[in-house]
């Protein structure tokens, strides 16, 4: 039944009562909308973000094995440092493989590398001047995995003398285990 | 008295009054009123035959000289009981708009209208005797009506006060009487009498020399033609039609909006779960995830000790690899942790070029990115060039 409020309106009430009506009507349901969208738009990209975030785990933990045996070698394999005494050593077996394919050693120093969180470090820098197929397998013999020797810095030039001698200058590191503890 | 999901079976109420019908009745049902015969002019007409779209205009000039109302206060409907090529008899029923609605106003102020108003004599008749002249007596409220009925029209009809046998001893030979004034025969084929006047039975048929056959409630009642709706309770009726549509359709409308609401609240609702899901299982795998980052990042910030990629030697290897031809010549390397820079010679600007593509190819060498600057030509037109590198 129409409400008797509705029947003592006029024409023009009536349209105008409607027309309100429905104005507010279209507001509240753009409002009630627009937050359920935000709702629903909030909720879908919060699960966008999981669902990425998920897959790259899924990625990461399939490699889980590689990753624990990788760690597992580097405690069984990265040396430990035993003090400044390693430069020295370090020394020694650069001069060791050095001599080995008759290369002379110029200007040799020692001395403490960075100390990150991965690594510490001890270095020998050398210069060389030797042709260049000694060279080479004074590089090859140096580094090996196991070894964890690193040329942090390499300086080979043609000699201005001779073309077929190279000049070398090397900087030398060891990468101990980090210290533990600290 | 009403049809039962219109399966043969009729729910019947014995009603006091149209109060207690129009609490029965549903919005917008569709109903029939049966108007007792004190609410109507029925008369028997007979009428020169016309073409039928003149009959409604003779009979409601017929019915205007009968009753004391302007037309447009009448509503009148009519059948026909008998049609030759000279004349027709017509069976014509008129009924006052005003008192109509004053009877109907429990209907109305509840809004129901009904589909059609037509006279319960006639639907008796029709029902009981569609077929030939009959007498039908029964009782309408404390009166007893008889009615004179052909071919299931009412043609002649009478109100009796009194419900005593000698009462009707005096009334019913009145009525035959007024039936011969108007052409009807008075030997009727069928008496009919309402269960209800069982005591009356042996009077009607010592008057009669027939013995009258008892009827009952109509169940369903047999459908009669004659519609006294009148006009404004049609346009009435339309319009409560109408307006029942639109609430219809308005409730759907607020069904499937509600609908909408709830699927998508549910959609929400879902995600959320699903984003719970997740992030339980992220939870549950990040000290996994935690250390598998930080080997990673430990491993690649070892990786110039362990690669043999990063090697000067091997670098120096891929890069002799990478020479065009014997004429393009090394010069200088350097190599620290942070950048390759090769420095060489090559007998033209193209071969320089050669050789930074070659680099670019090398798979061993992926490990960094190499840039050559343009080459610099010498006074012999060789080109000095310098590669520089980055790791990835």
């Amino acid at each position: 039944m129409i409400p008797a409020w509705y029947l003592r309106m006029n024409q023009r009430e009536r349209l105008l009562a409607v027309s309100v009506a429905g104005i507010v009507f279209l507001l509240i349901n753009l409002w009630i909308w627009s937050a359920l969208f935000g709702m629903a738009g909030k909720a879908h990209a919060a699960f966008s973000a999981r669902r990425t975030a998920r897959a790259e785990q899924i990625i990461y933990l399939k490699e889980y094995k590689t990753w624990a045996n990788r760690e597992k070698w580097l405690e069984k394999t990265q040396p430990v440092s035993k003090g400044e005494v390693d430069a020295s050593t370090l020394l020694d077996q650069v001069k060791q493989v050095a001599s080995k394919h008759a290369i002379l050693l110029e200007n040799p120093a020692i001395g403490l590398g960075d100390a990150t969180s991965t690594h510490q470090s001890v270095f020998a820098s050398v210069e060389t001047k030797c042709a260049w197929p000694p060279l080479v397998h004074f590089l090859y013999d140096m580094q090996r995995p196991e070894a964890f020797i690193v040329f942090e810095n390499v300086n080979l030039i043609i000699d201005s003398s001779d073309p077929t001698i190279m000049r070398g200058k090397f900087k030398i590191a060891k990468w101990f285990a980090p210290s533990r503890g600290k | 008295m009403r049809s039962i999901s219109r399966n043969g079976v009729w729910d019947v109420h014995a009603l006091e009054n149209l109060e207690e019908a129009a609490n029965l009745l549903n919005s917008g049902e569709e109903f029939v009123l049966g108007l007792p015969i004190n609410m109507v002019l029925a008369q028997r007409l007979r009428l020169p035959t016309v073409d039928p779209q003149d009959f409604p205009e003779m009979v409601r000039i017929q019915v205007e000289k009968s009753f004391p109302y302007s037309p447009d206060e009448v509503t009148t409907d009519y059948e026909i009981i008998e049609q030759t090529e000279s004349d027709s008899v017509i069976s014509a029923v008129a009924v006052h708009n005003e008192r109509l609605s004053e009877m109907a106003a429990p209907l109305l102020l509840r809004g129901h209208i009904p589909s059609q108003v037509t006279v319960y004599a006639a639907q008796r008749a029709a029902t009981h005797a569609a077929e030939g002249r009959a007498l039908l007596i029964y009782p309408e409220g404390e009166k007893l009506i008889s009615a004179i009925s052909e071919n299931g029209k009412l043609s002649l009809t009478r109100t009796l006060d009194a419900r005593e046998p000698e009462q009707l001893q005096r009334d019913l030979p009145q009525l035959t009487l007024s039936a011969e004034l108007q052409g009807i025969n008075s030997l009727f084929p069928s008496v009919l009498l309402d269960e209800t006047c069982l005591s009356l039975r042996d009077t009607v048929e010592s008057l009669f020399a027939q013995r009258p056959e008892l009827v009952g409630l109509e169940m369903p009642p047999a459908p009669v033609k004659l519609n006294l709706l009148p006009e404004q309770w049609k346009q009435q009726r339309v319009q409560l039609l109408r307006r029942a549509e639109w609430r219809q359709r308005l409730l759907w409308a607020g069904a499937a909006y509600g609908a909408a609401l709830v699927l998508f609240f549910a959609y929400v609702f879902a995600i959320r779960l699903m984003v719970g899901s997740l992030d339980k299982r992220v939870a549950r795998d990040a000290s996994e995830v935690a250390f598998i980052k930080e080997t990673e990042a430990t491993w690649k910030a070892l990786a110039p000790a362990i690669y043999p990629r990063y090697y000067p030697v091997e670098v120096l290897l891929h890069l002799l690899e990478s020479l065009p031809n014997q004429n393009v010549r090394i010069t200088a390397y350097k190599q620290s942790a942070r950048q390759i820079q090769v420095e060489g010679e090559a007998p033209s600007a193209a071969l320089a070029y050669e050789f930074a593509e070659n680099i670019k190819k090398n798979r061993d060498l992926r490990a960094f990115a190499f840039e050559m600057g343009s080459p610099r030509i010498l006074p012999n037109d060789h080109a000095q060039f310098r590669l520089e590198a980055k790791p990835k």
